[in-house]
């Protein structure tokens, strides 16, 4: 009798069928904090499928990753710390598009959010904030999320959030192996994807699992909670990728100017993201440019 | 004693820095977020001087002590982690802001400071569809209850400096000298201390909690700081020249900032 070697599942998928999971009207939530660990190469593929009326939930502080889905009309609300090009500025498809009152933007702090993905990460049925969010304004203008409750303890008001799943979680990270272990370098990263329902990855490098376990203590992904891993090279661009490359300074400057109005921001759409794929994409951008980000 | 040597020619954030970091003690732990050079700087010049065991976290690369030898424009980036010796991401961060025996400092800043030393961030106008629409709250209501917070800005105007704040992000004072206890301050927290600006320094009126003229830099003066402040703000009878950075302290800050983009930012 032949042996059957039992085979270990491998869930590295394509971006299409990855992003299929992603319907019109969905919770979805995108990691990356500032220029960093964004998976911006996820964001362009929602934008080519067209979708509507999402509700984002990006970590405390996104960036372009959100900005770009916000700018093609995908998305109907907005769970809102921050949003902005780090340095280079202000979001601008975010900004133009709340002040014209076609973006919801449901107002929070980071640690509210944070503590509405924790309360779902650990299925309990709220999580308190600390003391000194009373009498500020955050909750004010949330009252949805921030409610103001008696501690059953010493009787003293204190600020609780309620439990924010996603259906959909995407991150990217610098490293994965096929199974979905990861380090996650993004400083946020690691709640979004235990808060979510369905966990995709998107990573610049397939590993080995022997990187996995030569760096065991600090994986922060566990691939039992991944449901997709993508393999997308230069996936954080044009944000940063740790140990990989650092942020396009200039494609951010000219994405913050393409946006400034839907005719440009359209064109900018044709130009990088409809109808390309990754490859294109990379294309478009131009390896001089890329090789200029490496680090090393 | 020697006479300490100013430098004399100088930047403005370069003179913050200096002012800064001389405020930051041995032994401390403080925190800044993004587009922090001022804060950066300050941390390094301090650890370099007067106080070699300073902790500090840069919270969006979670790098703690980062020895990254010089300032880059982007404090989220992965390289922060040069030299630095751990690592704590935002929820770890998140935990100890909320106790505030953990964190002794914070540097924040905004688009609109008021009297009171509160920070807007988030928006201007109506929630739903807002004249202006800032970037966010993001971490400077959490950050707001450290022992202690330092509000920074790149530039000083009146649409800067407010009288009142359309939106508490990060709140100062609040409303006056009850404004924090009425909202649950931790016992510990003891405000904002100073609103360091590209002209002046402002602290707070112990009694009224009103921003008070503490120094005015060198180059500036009193009558300026009245015309560019939206807010009307305490001025004692005689306001001192802040102090200029010292050579040394100088010659560190261009050391740490080959680039040049502490010139570049006010």
């Amino acid at each position: 009798m032949a042996a059957i070697k039992p085979v270990r599942r491998s869930k590295v998928v394509s971006m299409e069928e990855a992003a299929s999971v992603v319907k019109d009207g969905m919770m979805i939530s995108i990691g990356g904090n500032h220029s960093h660990e964004a998976p911006s190469a996820f964001s362009r593929e929602l934008v080519r499928r067209g979708l509507k009326n999402l509700t984002l939930v990006p970590s405390n502080a996104a960036g372009y990753q959100v900005d770009v889905l916000i700018g093609a009309g995908c998305v109907g609300s907005l769970y809102n710390s921050y949003c902005g090009l780090d340095y280079i500025g202000s979001a601008p498809n975010y900004r133009r598009f709340a002040e014209s009152g076609n973006l919801k933007v449901v107002e929070f702090d980071e640690m509210g959010l944070m503590r509405g993905l924790k309360a779902s990460a650990a299925g309990v049925a709220f999580f308190p904030l600390p003391d000194g969010f009373l009498g500020v304004d955050v909750w004010k203008v949330n009252p949805d999320f921030y409610k103001v409750i008696l501690d059953p303890f010493t009787g003293k008001k204190v600020v609780v959030m309620p439990p924010i799943r996603p259906q959909v979680c995407v991150v990217h990270v610098p490293k994965c192996d096929v199974y979905g272990n990861a380090i996650e370098p993004g400083v946020f990263d690691d709640v979004l994807h235990q808060a979510a329902e369905h966990v995709i990855v998107t990573t610049d490098e397939i590993v080995p699992l022997e990187y996995t376990q030569a760096h065991h203590t600090e994986v922060t992904l566990i691939g039992k909670f991944v449901d997709a891993i993508v393999k997308v090279p230069y996936g954080a661009h044009p944000g940063q990728c740790s140990g990989q490359y650092t942020h396009d300074e200039e494609h951010m400057k000219e994405y913050q100017l393409a946006a400034k109005d839907d005719a440009s921001f359209t064109k900018f759409l044709e130009k990088y993201v409809y109808g390309k794929t990754n490859e294109q994409y990379l294309e478009a951008v131009g390896l001089s440019r890329l090789l200029k980000l490496k680090y090393y | 004693m020697p006479e300490t040597k100013h430098a004399k020619e100088y930047c403005p954030a370069e003179l913050m820095a200096a002012f800064l970091s001389r405020d930051l003690k041995d032994d401390e732990l403080g925190v800044f977020g993004a587009f922090s050079q001022i804060p950066w700087a300050a941390c390094q010049l301090a650890r370099a001087t007067h106080a070699p065991s300073l902790w500090f976290i840069c919270g969006p690369s979670a790098a703690i002590n980062s020895k990254l030898p010089k300032l880059m424009w982007s404090v989220s980036d992965n390289r922060m982690h040069v030299g630095a010796e751990g690592r704590i991401t935002l929820d770890g961060v998140m935990d100890m802001q909320g106790n505030p025996t953990f964190i002794d400092f914070g540097f924040y800043g905004g688009f609109q400071i008021d009297r009171f030393g509160n920070l807007n961030i988030a928006y201007v106008g109506e929630q739903a569809r807002p004249k202006f629409r800032g970037p966010g709250t993001v971490g400077t209501m959490a950050t707001a209850w450290l022992n202690r917070v330092y509000l920074f800005t790149h530039a000083h105007t009146p649409r800067l400096l407010v009288e009142k704040v359309d939106f508490i992000s990060g709140p100062g004072f609040i409303d006056g000298p009850k404004g924090r206890e009425n909202a649950g301050s931790p016992a510990r927290s003891e405000g904002p201390r100073y609103i360091v600006t590209p002209i002046c320094v402002f602290d707070f009126d112990p009694a009224t909690k009103q921003a008070r003229l503490k120094s005015v830099h060198p180059g500036h003066t009193v009558a300026e700081v009245k015309s560019r402040t939206g807010f009307k703000p305490i001025i004692p009878s005689k306001v001192p020249e802040t102090e200029p950075p010292t050579v040394e302290e100088l010659a560190f800050l261009r050391a740490f900032d080959p680039d040049r983009i502490l010139p570049q930012l006010c």
